[in-house]
C-alpha cells in the first residue's frame, strides 16, 4: 500500500501535465480552426456569391441556404450567417450572432453578384472563444473519451476486487497465523493500517518459518513413507521366502499375494492365480470350497480351518491349509483379507501313521500269543486229567508265551521311549570286552540247548570307553538270541569287535538261514516278519532289530546286515570310541 | 453217524496243534495246511463241512483263500470261518458279502467255535432232511 503524501503529489503531478497537455490541445485546435475556417469560408462564399439573387428570393431557400452554410461550418454552434442590403441592414441571420464584440471573431463578407437586384451582401462568421473551442474538443472527443472512461470504470472496479481478495486472503493470512506456533504476538491483536508494513515483515517471517515447518514434515512423510515401502517389501521378502505356502486373498476372495512355494506346489505360475478367483486357477474341489468360505459375509470369513491333501507339484506329500483372519487396523470386525497357509505336514502325517500302525501292530502281536494261550488254557480245563502229555505241553507253551509277550512289551516300551525322547543316553566307562563275555555266558544254555556253538573272536581286556552299557546290553543280547534262534542246528555265533582309532566294529555271525535281498532292507522294520515258513515257526515279534536299530543310533553309530540265503548273517555294529567324557545333548 | 470233516489253515504249527486237538475231540475229522494255496489242494481232494483259517499267513492269506475258494463253491456248502487278531470292520463287512462266511476276532475261544460249528451243521442236516421229505 503506497502511503498517503505520495498518492497526493502524484494527484497533483497528475492535474498538472493534465492542465499542459489540454493547453496545448486548446491552442493547437483554434488555430486547427481558424485555418480551416479560412479555408472553408472562402470556398463557401465564393460559390454563394455567384448565386442569382432571383434564386434567392425565397426566404425559406435563403434560410436553407444559410443553415447549410453554418452546419458545414468547423465550429457550427459558435458560427452564424447574414444576408445585409446595401445600408447595411440585415435582412437574415441564421446562427449564434455574439452580441458582444469579441476579439476572437472571425468575419468574411462576399457580395451577391447579380446585376439585376441591388446590392446586398452575404456574412458569414465565427466566434473563436476558448470555451466554444473546448467544447468543441469536447464533443470531438466524445466518441473516443467515453469508451475509455468507461474502460477505466470497469478496470478500476476489478482492481477494487482484486484488491478486496487481496485483502481477504491477507485476513485469511492472519487468521491462519493465529495457528502457527509464534511468539511475535501477531493474532494477539489486529493490525492498524500504519503497522501494515511491520506486520508483513513479521508475515512473511512467519510464512517463512511456516513453510520452513512444512518442508520438514513433508520430509518426515516422505522418510516414513520411505520406511513404510521398505517394510512391505520386507514383509512380502519374508512371506516370499517362506518354507510355507502363502496366499493372501481379499474382501472379493480374489488373490493379492501368492508366494513361490505355494507356485511350486501346485505347479502354477502367478498370472495364474494374482488377481483371480480360487474358482479360475483350482482344479480341487475341496481346495476350492476351503477357499470360498473366506469371501462374503464377515461372520464365515473370521475363521480358520484346516484341511490335508497331496499338492500336484509334490505327491505323496500332505499340506496342512489354515486360513487366518487379517483385521484391519482400526476395527476387529472387519476383515481386510484372509491369510492362508500351506504347510507341509509329512512328517506329522506320517508319524501319525507310524504311531496308528505301532498301535495296530502291537495290538496284533499281543492277542495272537493271547488267542493260543486261550486256546491251551481252554484244553487244560476240559481236558480230563489223563492226558499228561497235553497238560505239560500247554503248561510250557502258556509260560513260554507268557515270556514272549512280556519281553514284547518292553520292547514296545523301549522303542516308544526312545523314539519320544524320555531315554536318554546315559553313557559310562565300559570294557565291552567284558560285557560281551557276560552276555554271551548267559547265552551258553540257550545255545547248548540248540547244539550252537558260541565263538569269541575279541580281544580281552580292551579299552574301556564311554558306552550306555544297560542299552546296549539289550541291543547286543536281542542280536545274540536271534543267532541263536533263528540258526541251523549244529551252527555257530560268532562274535568279533574290531577296534580302530575313533571307531568300533562289533559283528554277530551265524550260520543260520539267512535273509534274502528282498527281506534285507525292511528286518529293522517294527512287526516285520518274514514270508519264510521255517522263520515264522520260530517265535518271534518283530520288534527285536528294530529295538537294536534305534539304540544303535542313539550312540550315534550304524548297524548294517549281509546274509546269504541258507548260509548265514551278519550284524555288523559301528560305534564311534569315545575314550573321554561327552555331554550328551538333551 | 458219519464223522464231519474241517480243514484248519494256519501257518503257525502251535496253533494248528491245538486246534486239531480240540476239534477232534469234539468229534471232528480234521485236516490241516499252513497257506491257503496248500488249503485249496485239500479243499479240491476232499469235501469239508467248514474251513477254520487265519487271516495273515506266506504264499495265500485268509481272505484270497476264501474268495478263490468261494468262487469254485458258489452255492456255500462250506462255511468259512476267518480268525485275525486284526481289529478291522471292512473285514465284518467282506464276511457279510460272502455266502456262509464267518470272521472272528482274536482271541477265539473254543466254546466260540465249536458252537459256531455245530449249529451250522445242524441247520444243515435240517435243511438236508426237509429237502429229503419232500
Amino acid at each position: 500500500m503506497l502511503k498517503p503524501p505520495f498518492r497526493i503529489q502524484l494527484i497533483i503531478l497528475g492535474i498538472l501535465a493534465t492542465s499542459i497537455v489540454f493547453t496545448s490541445l486548446v491552442a493547437l485546435k483554434t488555430s486547427t480552426i481558424k485555418a480551416e475556417s479560412e479555408r472553408f469560408a472562402q470556398s463557401q462564399l465564393t460559390i454563394l456569391s455567384h448565386l442569382s439573387t432571383s434564386n434567392l428570393d425565397s426566404v425559406a431557400l435563403k434560410t436553407t441556404l444559410l443553415e447549410s452554410l453554418i452546419n458545414s461550418s468547423p465550429l457550427s454552434r459558435q458560427s452564424y450567417a447574414q444576408i445585409l442590403d446595401s445600408d447595411g441592414a440585415v435582412k437574415l441571420s441564421v446562427g449564434n450572432y455574439p452580441q458582444v464584440s469579441s476579439s476572437s471573431l472571425l468575419e468574411y463578407v462576399t457580395p451577391l453578384l447579380d446585376e439585376n437586384t441591388e446590392y446586398s451582401e452575404i456574412r458569414f462568421g465565427i466566434d473563436l472563444t476558448t470555451l466554444g473551442v473546448i467544447v468543441s474538443i469536447f464533443r470531438e472527443m466524445l466518441f473516443y473519451v467515453l469508451p475509455a472512461i468507461l474502460f477505466f470504470i470497469v478496470y478500476s472496479v476489478m482492481l477494487e476486487r482484486q484488491q478486496l481478495q487481496v485483502k481477504t486472503t491477507f485476513k485469511l493470512v492472519n487468521k491462519g497465523l493465529q495457528i502457527i506456533p509464534h511468539n511475535n504476538g501477531l493474532r494477539a491483536r489486529k493490525p492498524g493500517v500504519a503497522e501494515n508494513s511491520h506486520n508483513l515483515k513479521l508475515l512473511i517471517l512467519s510464512l517463512h518459518k511456516y513453510v520452513k515447518k512444512l518442508r520438514d514434515d513433508c520430509a518426515m512423510l516422505h522418510t516414513s513413507t520411505k520406511v513404510l515401502a521398505y517394510q512391505k517389501t520386507n514383509s512380502e521378502s519374508i512371506l516370499r521366502s517362506a518354507p510355507q505356502g502363502v496366499l493372501v486373498l481379499d474382501e472379493t476372495g480374489q488373490v493379492s499375494f501368492v508366494n513361490q512355494q505355494f507356485l511350486r506346489w501346485y505347479l502354477l505360475d502367478a498370472d495364474q492365480v494374482q488377481g483371480k478367483s480360487p474358482g479360475d486357477w483350482c482344479e480341487r474341489s475341496d481346495m476350492r470350497s476351503f477357499l470360498n468360505r473366506y469371501r462374503g459375509s464377515v461372520a464365515r470369513r473370521a475363521e480358520s480351518g484346516t484341511v490335508e491333501f497331496d499338492p500336484p507339484g509334490k505327491p505323496d506329500a500332505y499340506l496342512s491349509m489354515t486360513a487366518y483372519p487379517m483385521f484391519s487396523s482400526k476395527t476387529e470386525e472387519h476383515i481386510k483379507s484372509t491369510l492362508v497357509v500351506f504347510s507341509d505336514t509329512t512328517s506329522e502325517v506320517q508319524a501319525e501313521k507310524a504311531r496308528e500302525d505301532f498301535a495296530v501292530s502291537a495290538a496284533h502281536e499281543i492277542k495272537t500269543p493271547l488267542h493260543a494261550i486261550g486256546m491251551h488254557a481252554e484244553m487244560l480245563l476240559t481236558e480230563d486229567g489223563e492226558d499228561a502229555s497235553l497238560r505239560i505241553e500247554s503248561a510250557n507253551f502258556i509260560n513260554s508265551e507268557v515270556g514272549h509277550i512280556g519281553e514284547l512289551i518292553r520292547n514296545m516300551l523301549s522303542i516308544t521311549r526312545i523314539e519320544i525322547g524320555n531315554l536318554s543316553i546315559n553313557r559310562k566307562l565300559t570294557k565291552l570286552d567284558v560285557l560281551l563275555d557276560t552276555l554271551m555266558l548267559s547265552m551258553e544254555t540257550n545255545a547248548s540247548e540248540n547244539n550252537i556253538t558260541l565263538v569269541k573272536d575279541y580281544q580281552q581286556g580292551m579299552e574301556p570307553c564311554f558306552l550306555d552299557k544297560d542299552l546296549l546290553r539289550v541291543a547286543l543280547n536281542n542280536l545274540l538270541s536271534n543267532a541263536i534262534k533263528y540258526n541251523s542246528p549244529g551252527g555257530k555265533v560268532k562274535v568279533s569287535v574290531a577296534e580302530a582309532e575313533y571307531s568300533l566294529t562289533l559283528t554277530v555271525s551265524d550260520t543260520g538261514l539267512g535273509i534274502s535281498d528282498e527281506e534285507k532292507s525292511r528286518v529293522f522294520e517294527k512287526f516285520f516278519r518274514s514270508e519264510d515258513n521255517r522263520i515264522r515257526d520260530i517265535s518271534g515279534h518283530g520288534l527285536g532289530l528294530a529295538l537294536v536299530k534305534e539304540i544303535i543310533e542313539l550312540h550315534g553309530g550304524t548297524i548294517n546286515v549281509e546274509s546269504i540265503v541258507g548260509k548265514g548273517t551278519d550284524f555288523i555294529v559301528r560305534l564311534k570310541k569315545i575314550n573321554v567324557p561327552l555331554k550328551e545333548a538333551a | 453217524m458219519t464223522r464231519e470233516r474241517i480243514l484248519v489253515v494256519d501257518d503257525q504249527s502251535h496253533i494248528v496243534r491245538i486246534l486239531k486237538r480240540a476239534l477232534m475231540q469234539s468229534g471232528y475229522v480234521v485236516d490241516v495246511a499252513a497257506n491257503g494255496v496248500d488249503a485249496l489242494e485239500y479243499l479240491q481232494a476232499a469235501t469239508y463241512v467248514a474251513v477254520v483259517t487265519d487271516y495273515q499267513m506266506p504264499r495265500m492269506d485268509g481272505i484270497e483263500l476264501c474268495e478263490t475258494f468261494r468262487e469254485q463253491d458258489p452255492a456255500g456248502e462250506t462255511l468259512l470261518i476267518l480268525s485275525t487278531a486284526i481289529a478291522d470292520q471292512s473285514l465284518e463287512q467282506w464276511a457279510n458279502n460272502l455266502a456262509n462266511t464267518v470272521y472272528l476276532e482274536k482271541p477265539v475261544s473254543f466254546e466260540r467255535l465249536t458252537d459256531i460249528l455245530s449249529e451250522y451243521i445242524e441247520e444243515k442236516h435240517q435243511a438236508q432232511g426237509t429237502s429229503q421229505a419232500r
